[in-house]
């Protein structure tokens, strides 16, 4: 599973230019699954067949991640980015950042700003040119970068990088297809696109599948420091089964069954209310007539900065509880 | 009218806070089939129940009337020492008004709670013009925290209970009005139905999600597949010190029909003939942009559906004690009448 993770971490995937991963993960599932497509806006569907194919149980998890993208190239060669997706701009900054065609830059605030008065405007990527014109050459208005990837161990079973959120739980995803037996419903397992820039990528799949069922897999906050109020998730606390969060009201029926499942064969696992952000179970809730939805979140630490840390025992805590509502259903 | 408060008694009874609706289907669809006039029945996964009265014609359209079954609550958050819970509210509800209320905690057993409240006495000066938000309080349920996990959970929903107060010239207070009463309203108003006279086919909705985003009227629609629809919420009703732009709505006056870019102004308006013919007292306000109820979800659905909404005018919305003059409940459930036995 660590391979998986070290692989997905290092692609390029920022929010409407995931192809990059799109591809590595239909490569990696290909021959585990019944089929796999990759549909208009880019989400791609893997189905495996189940036991019982009058029931439909969607997967998702989401490719993109935060990043940036050209909007002028100035005068003295500095690149002027506007954001993609909710983007913490301190925590950004001073970073390496990568463009998708492979150009290298550092992701840097205007001289003079005092850090009360840094915003996303203030941003801007040098690439090392001094004009324009030879920045042109590299980069042009539309170009995409998101920070460089950048694994680290951290201790036996934490780790540290960018895009966790959402990479790790496409890790997840594509281990649990790998590795379940014959579902107990016609599984899709579906990575999609644009999640950051309002779940954009779910609906249209979820209205194309049509599920009954649906589990997304997503990343929540899990406090380390400073003021925890109101955070129920805790970093090695095992599987965070969502309730809610500010997109959505988890369906009971599958609360009640993720927690039996969890119970039944001893997974770690904990509940998740968020009060403020958003996922992929609210689209597939309220495709067509509407399915039961919830969400199996991996708590993380640092949520949207290059140093988003996670703890394997929660990743294994999910895949367990993830392979056993595809194995057993409700 | 007793009929009617016989509904509104039974339906503001049942649990059903956003995103639980479901603890209210069982009660609710059996109360429901003994009132007889409904031919079938179904749920939804968003939390929305539903019943229809075929009217035996081929090929007949389907007029939809939604209401919606969840009220605002809250969730639990956090079980603390000394019995106390956190909670985070669903929907819209001012931390200020809760202080020393009681509420209906819905774990494995239903059990009783009151949000605390530091009394006057012990509050330092100023703090009581301090804003309190709702994840700041607590509600004390008298068990030790050990005996209270084994009974909640995070998650577990909790709501206001509904003590209905019957006030002076068939006003009425109670909690949960926002939307059960509404519900009553559809149903008094399809008993009034003479159902051999009936052109078409018609769907009560009672729809979950609405304080959440009008989730389940969007997918009940869009199950239900309808051809024209009624939206019928709460409004509020004009009181002194109000805004002015308010003043178009009093209570007593009936159902507040509205007009909005959300609604479609052809089936408002033959609605708004049906009330004239039939002597129906009703009153129109104006809402240039969003309505705040499930008119817009259930317009958009699918290819679109021609939607009118009719709200009956309300006081102290979102509390434990909203006030509705039955009157306008009623009146409203004639508009119903009048307008599906038309077509």
């Amino acid at each position: 599973m660590l391979n998986i993770m070290k692989k997905y971490q290092n692609a390029f995937s920022v929010s409407g230019f995931e192809t990059q991963l799109s591809e590595i993960i239909s490569k990696d599932l290909k021959s585990a699954v019944d089929s796999i497509t990759v549909d208009a806006v880019g989400n791609v569907i893997a189905f495996k067949k189940g036991k019982d194919s009058s029931k439909k149980l969607m997967i998702a998890a989401h490719m993109d991640e935060i990043g940036f993208m050209a909007v002028n190239i100035e005068d003295n060669g500095l690149i002027r980015v506007a954001p993609i997706g909710g983007i913490n701009p301190v925590a950004s900054s001073f970073h390496n950042v990568k463009f998708q065609n492979g150009v290298s830059g550092i992701l840097v605030i205007e001289d003079g700003t005092r850090a009360a008065d840094i915003t996303t405007s203030k941003l801007f990527v040098d690439i090392g040119c001094d004009t324009a014109s030879s920045a042109k050459r590299k980069v042009k208005i539309g170009d995409v970068c998101a920070v460089a990837p950048m694994v680290k161990k951290l201790s036996a079973t934490r780790y540290t990088s960018k895009a966790f959120d959402d990479r790790i739980c496409c890790t997840i995803a594509t281990y649990a297809a790998l590795n379940c037996e014959t579902p107990a419903y016609d599984t899709y397992f579906v990575f999609t696109v644009q999640e950051e820039v309002g779940c954009r990528g779910a609906q249209p799949s979820s209205f194309a599948i049509m599920p009954d069922y649906s589990i997304a897999l997503d990343i929540t906050p899990a406090p380390a420091c400073g003021n925890p109020n109101h955070f129920t998730v805790k970093l090695g606390g095992g599987a965070a089964i969502k309730i809610k969060d500010s997109s959505v009201i988890c369906s009971p029926k599958m609360v009640d069954r993720l927690t039996e499942l969890a119970e039944e064969n001893k997974i770690k696992y904990q509940y998740e209310v968020l009060l403020a952000g958003g996922t992929d179970t609210s689209k597939m809730q309220l495709a067509g007539a509407g399915s039961h939805a919830c969400c199996i979140s991996l708590p993380t630490r640092y949520t949207h900065t290059p140093v988003e840390t996670i703890d394997t025992k929660d990743m294994e805590a999910c895949v367990k509880l993830l392979t056993a509502f595809i194995e057993k259903g409700i | 009218m007793e009929k009617l408060y016989e509904l509104v008694e039974n339906f503001t009874s049942y649990p059903g806070v956003s995103g639980y609706e479901s603890m209210a289907f069982e009660e609710l669809e059996n109360y429901v089939k003994s009132l007889g006039i409904f031919d079938e029945f179904g749920t939804t996964p968003a939390g929305s129940f539903y019943g229809i009265i075929r009217c035996g014609k081929k090929d007949a359209e389907m007029i939809l009337c939604d209401a919606h079954l969840d009220t605002i609550g809250c969730l639990v958050t956090e079980i603390c020492d000394g019995g106390f819970l956190k909670v985070a509210n669903v929907g819209g509800i001012a931390g200020k008004i809760l202080s020393g209320s009681d509420v209906n905690i819905y774990g494995k057993k239903a059990i009783k709670g009151i949000f605390a409240s530091k009394p006057p006495h012990l509050q330092e000066p100023g703090e009581s013009e301090k804003k309190i938000e709702v994840v700041d309080m607590c509600i004390d349920t008298g068990l030790s925290k050990e005996e209270l996990e084994k009974i909640v959970r995070i998650g577990t929903p909790v709501a206001f209970p509904c003590r209905l107060e019957k006030l002076v010239d068939n006003n009425l207070a109670g909690a949960g009005f926002d939307d059960r009463l509404c519900g009553a309203a559809i149903v008094r108003g399809l008993m009034m139905l003479d159902k051999s006279k009936l052109n078409v086919d018609v769907a009560f909705q009672f729809s979950g999600g609405e304080e959440i985003g009008y989730k389940g009227a969007r997918t009940n629609t869009y199950k239900l597949n309808p051809d024209k629809a009624i939206v019928i919420d709460v409004t509020h009703a004009f009181v002194p010190g109000a805004p002015k732009a308010r003043e178009a709505v009093y209570a007593g006056k009936g159902g507040d029909i509205c007009l909005s870019p959300q609604t479609n102004r052809a089936f408002t308006k033959y609605c708004i003939e049906v009330c004239k013919k039939e002597n129906i007292p009703y009153q129109i306000s104006a809402s240039p942009g969003a309505t705040g109820t499930n008119s817009n979800a259930v317009q958009t659905t699918r290819n679109g559906v021609p939607v009118m909404l009719i709200s009956i005018p309300l006081k102290n919305m979102h509390t434990m004690s909203e006030i509705v003059n039955m009157d306008d409940a009623y009146n409203t459930a004639r508009v119903v009448s009048a307008v599906i036995q038309s077509l």
